[in-house]
Formats: C-alpha cells, structure tokens, sequence
C-alpha cells in the first residue's frame, strides 16, 4: 500500500465533520426548555412523561423480552436495570437535557428526551 | 491461478482469527466515561483495512462476515446484527477510499472514514431494528469519538504494515 500516511484532505475532511456533529450539537441544545420523555417499544410511543412535573417516583416497565425497568425522578429519566447481557441502555444513565438518548436494543426501547412537542419520534 | 486462491483463503483464515482475538483484546478495556455507552475503539478494523487494502474486497468482508458470527455466537443476535451492519459498510467503504482515494485521503482519512461507515452502518440497523429515527441523537457523539478510534487505528495500521506485509510474504501473495 503505497498511500501516504496523512493528507491535507484527512485534515479536511476531519475538521468538516467536526463542525457538522458541533452545529448539530448546539442546535439540539438550543430547543425548548420544557422537556418530556417519549418511551418507545419497537417504534411505538408506549409511554410519555413530563419530565418537568415528576415529582414522585414514575416507574415504567414496558412488555419487552428482555425486561427492563424505566425509572423518571426529578426531570431525570433513565434505565433503571435490564436483563440483557452488556446492560449498555442502563450505563447511559440519567437522561435530562433535550436530545439525550438512551437505547435498548435487545428489546427495542428507546428513551428520547424531547421538547414539549413531540418532533423527534418518526412512527 | 487455484494456488493462489487457497494462500489467500489460508491468509484471510489467518487475519480472521487477528480480527477476533483484537476484538477480546478491546473488550477487556473498562468503558471510558463521557463516551457513548458501548462504543469501542474498532482494533479489530486493522485487519479489515489490512485486508480490504492489500488482498481484495471479497477477503474483507469475509473477515467482517467472520467477526459478525462470532458476536452473533457469543453476544448474541443484537450484537451480531450491529457487528454485521457496521463491519460490512465500512469495509466496503474502505477497500474503495483505499484504492481510489489515495491521492485525496491519507491512511489517517481513510481509517476516520471508515470508522464513520462502521457507525452509519450501525446507527441505520439500530434504527431498523427499534424502529425510532430519534437514535440518529447519538451520531454527533459517535462522529466525534469515531474520529478519535479511526486516527488511532489509522496511527496503529501504519505502525503494523511492515509486519502484516512480512507475514503475507509467507503466502506468496
């Protein structure tokens, strides 16, 4: 392989993607302050809850193989266990700000942490 | 020539097994906090460039569709899915960056690059298998981080070629 190791293009194309990932970025962080969780089985809304109101603890467990427990406390949601095997959805932990995701892939939850309207979920 | 194909399977045979013992090799690393949860660093990509650029597309995805057993076997059919979707794109992105993109992109740019395709890949199946586009939140993070993995495992591939090389002359190939 006669490539060379690094090019003005690798520099590029690097610094495109940066400023592509950093504007998108702030444009997720610049929406609506008022935040809701939308909780997703296999693309179906099953749950939503506002985040800004929970007071008390909300725990959600969808009908989903494996099983997993959501749990919303203080404008905060996350996975609170999972039966999976990497338990990845419960190490992304307390979902917040506009934009946060945390995702189950073995059993198809999503937790999207939305504006006050429902813009990002596509059915 | 048949010969030639059995040393070429013989090697793929060989950069195959490489690929699986990098990839426990990274599994072993303890997740790094502020990153996306599960994102690795992709050693294993190495091999598959390694592949992808000196022996032949059909090698590459072999080794990749290896890698994806594997996971499928060991991890299970979500991790299987994810390894195949990713692996696949990014190795045919990578064998057509590596062959005509020389005179644009360096090892560097053509490691990032693939390391994006591994997370498109990847990101498209876990919309596909979730059916909720709100996953595409997490590919700011993975381009950052994939930016990161592919200019280390481009700084590594320029490191190995020698060796791999060497161990390619053994085949004759």
């Amino acid at each position: 392989m006669n490539i060379k190791f690094i090019k003005k293009g690798d520099i590029a194309v690097i610094g495109v993607i940066i400023l592509i990932a950093a504007a998108f970025m702030l444009w997720s962080n610049s929406k609506s302050e008022a935040v809701q969780a939308v909780i997703t089985v296999d693309g179906e809304v099953i749950e939503t809850v506002d985040l800004g109101s929970v007071k008390e603890k909300i725990t959600v467990i969808p009908a989903t193989s494996p099983r997993v427990v959501i749990t919303a406390e203080n404008g905060k949601i996350r996975f609170e266990s999972a039966e999976c095997e990497d338990k990845l959805c419960v190490a992304c932990g307390d979902l917040s700000k506009h934009g946060d995701t945390a995702v189950c892939l073995p059993s198809k939850t999503v937790i999207t942490v939305t504006g006050s309207d429902v813009d990002a979920v596509v059915y | 020539m048949k010969k030639n194909i059995a040393y070429k399977t013989a090697l793929s045979a060989i950069l195959c097994a490489l690929a699986l013992s990098l990839g426990f090799l990274e599994s072993l690393i303890p997740p790094i906090p502020l990153l996306p949860p599960g994102a690795k660093p992709g050693l294993s990509n190495i091999i598959t460039m390694f592949a992808a650029g000196s022996i032949g597309l059909a090698q590459a995805i072999m080794i990749v569709v290896v890698k994806g057993c594997f996971a499928f076997v060991t991890r299970g059919f979500t991790a299987g899915i994810m390894s195949l979707s990713g692996g696949i794109f990014s190795a045919v992105v990578m064998y057509f960056l590596l062959k005509y993109s020389g005179k644009i992109f360096g090892l560097i740019g053509i490691s990032v690059l693939s390391a994006l395709a591994h997370n498109i890949g990847q990101l498209f199946a876990a919309v596909f298998i979730t059916g909720t586009a709100s996953i595409a939140y997490y590919a700011p993070a993975l381009a950052v981080f994939g930016i990161a993995t592919g200019a280390i495992t481009g700084v590594i591939f320029k490191a190995v070629i020698p060796a791999l090389d060497k161990l390619k002359q053994h085949f004759f190939i």
